[in-house]
C-alpha cells in the first residue's frame, strides 16, 4: 500500500469533527441495504422509493456535511439530499433524486457515504 | 493565510484515512484541419490521429472530371492545374467514399477560383481529449476512456476506497453527476463517470474539475 510521507493532521474549526464513512449495497428486491464496511452506522432502512434513513450507532451534536456517490456499471443520475437531520437522535434521513423525484437505485448498486459530524456542543 | 485556532485532529473509525484532493482541466478533442488554396479540409474524427491525414493535388486530369485516390490516410486529387475550380475539386472529394470517410471539405475561399498542383500537406492542429494542468498530489494522471468515462491513476495502491466526490468549476452551468464505475484502488486506479441525465457526458472544454478521494491505507 501507499508508503509515502503523509501529513497526519486535518485542521478544522470544529472541536471534535468526526468522519463516518463507508459503503453499503442496495438490493432492489425488498429495497434492503447490506453494510459493507461502515463503522459508526448500524443500518440503513428504506422508507419509500429513493428515501432512506441512515441509523447511526451514536448520537451526535450536529451534522457538518453529507455526501454520497454510487458505484455501478449502470449510469444513474442520482442527486443526494438530506431530508431529515436527526443526528442528535442518531438518524439521518436522505433521498436519492432523479430529476427531483426520489428514485430507487439499480439492484446491487454500491453507495459510498461520507458523513461529517460534530461531536462537541461547543 | 488563516491564523485562527483550528482543531488539529479529525476523528474517524478508519486507522489510516488518506485524503487526496486536487484538480485537473478537461480539454475536448479538436479535429485536425488544413486549408489548401480555396478549400478547407477537416478530419471527420477529432483527435491527433487526424494529423496523419494528408491532401495532395496532382496534375493530369480534365476539369470537371477530377479523380480522387485514397491510400491509407493519403488523399490525392488529380486536377487540371490552373483550370479545375475549388468547387469542382470539392465535388470530386465529396463523391469519394474513402475520402469522405476521413475528412469533410468546405469552400473557405472562392469556389470559382482555379486550383493548382500542390504537394502533399498534412492536416494539423488535431488534439485528443485530455485532462491536463493536473494539480493533484497522489495522482499521476487522469485517462480519458470515452465520453464521460475516465480513470484516475493513483500514484500508489491503497487498501480501500472510503469516499469520492467531485465538482465542476465553470462559469457555464453543467448538470453533471459523478459516479464510480470501477473501484480498483488496490491496483492504483479509480474508474469514474461524469453523467448528464444518466448519460456519460464530457464537461465543457476548459472546465476545471475538482476531485476529493478518501482512501484507507490500512488493511485493519
Amino acid at each position: 500500500m501507499a508508503n509515502r510521507y503523509f501529513t497526519q493532521f486535518f485542521y478544522s474549526f470544529f472541536k471534535k469533527p468526526t468522519m463516518i464513512a463507508g459503503s453499503a449495497i442496495f438490493t432492489a428486491a425488498g429495497s434492503t441495504w447490506a453494510l459493507v464496511n461502515f463503522p459508526g452506522v448500524d443500518s440503513i432502512t428504506t422508507n419509500s422509493a429513493g428515501d432512506f434513513t441512515i441509523n447511526l450507532s451514536d448520537k451526535y451534536n450536529g451534522l457538518i456535511s453529507f455526501s454520497a456517490v454510487i458505484e455501478s456499471t449502470t449510469s444513474q443520475d442520482r442527486i443526494w439530499q438530506v431530508d431529515s437531520n436527526a443526528v442528535t437522535s442518531a438518524a439521518l434521513g436522505v433521498r436519492a433524486l432523479a430529476a427531483a423525484t426520489p428514485t430507487t437505485l439499480t439492484d446491487q448498486s454500491v453507495v459510498y457515504f461520507k458523513i461529517i459530524l460534530s461531536n462537541s456542543s461547543v | 493565510m488563516a491564523n485562527r485556532y483550528f482543531v488539529q485532529f479529525f476523528y474517524s473509525f478508519f486507522k489510516k484515512p488518506v485524503l487526496l484532493a486536487g484538480d485537473a482541466t478537461f480539454t475536448a478533442a479538436v479535429a485536425a484541419s488544413k486549408v489548401v488554396q480555396d478549400l478547407t479540409y477537416l478530419a471527420d474524427t477529432a483527435g491527433t490521429a487526424g494529423n496523419l491525414i494528408s491532401v495532395a493535388y496532382t496534375g493530369g486530369a480534365t476539369a470537371g472530371s477530377e479523380v480522387v485516390t485514397v491510400v491509407g490516410n493519403a488523399i490525392s486529387v488529380q486536377i487540371q492545374t490552373g483550370v479545375s475550380t475549388a468547387t469542382q475539386v470539392k465535388t470530386a472529394v465529396d463523391a469519394s467514399a474513402p475520402a469522405s470517410a476521413l475528412i469533410s471539405v468546405s469552400v473557405s475561399g472562392t469556389g470559382s477560383t482555379a486550383q493548382v498542383v500542390a504537394a502533399a500537406a498534412f492536416l494539423a492542429g488535431g488534439l485528443d481529449n485530455t485532462f491536463d494542468s493536473l494539480s493533484f498530489q497522489g495522482v499521476d494522471s487522469i485517462t480519458y476512456n470515452s465520453a464521460g468515462d475516465y480513470t484516475i491513476n493513483l500514484s500508489d495502491e491503497y487498501n480501500g476506497l472510503i469516499s469520492f466526490s467531485a465538482f465542476i468549476e465553470s462559469t457555464t452551468s453543467q448538470d453533471r453527476i459523478w459516479q464510480i464505475d470501477n473501484n480498483s484502488v488496490t491496483s492504483a486506479a479509480l474508474g469514474i463517470r461524469c453523467l448528464s441525465t444518466a448519460t456519460p457526458t464530457n464537461p465543457v472544454t476548459g472546465t476545471k474539475c475538482h476531485f476529493e478521494i478518501i482512501l484507507s491505507n490500512s488493511s485493519v
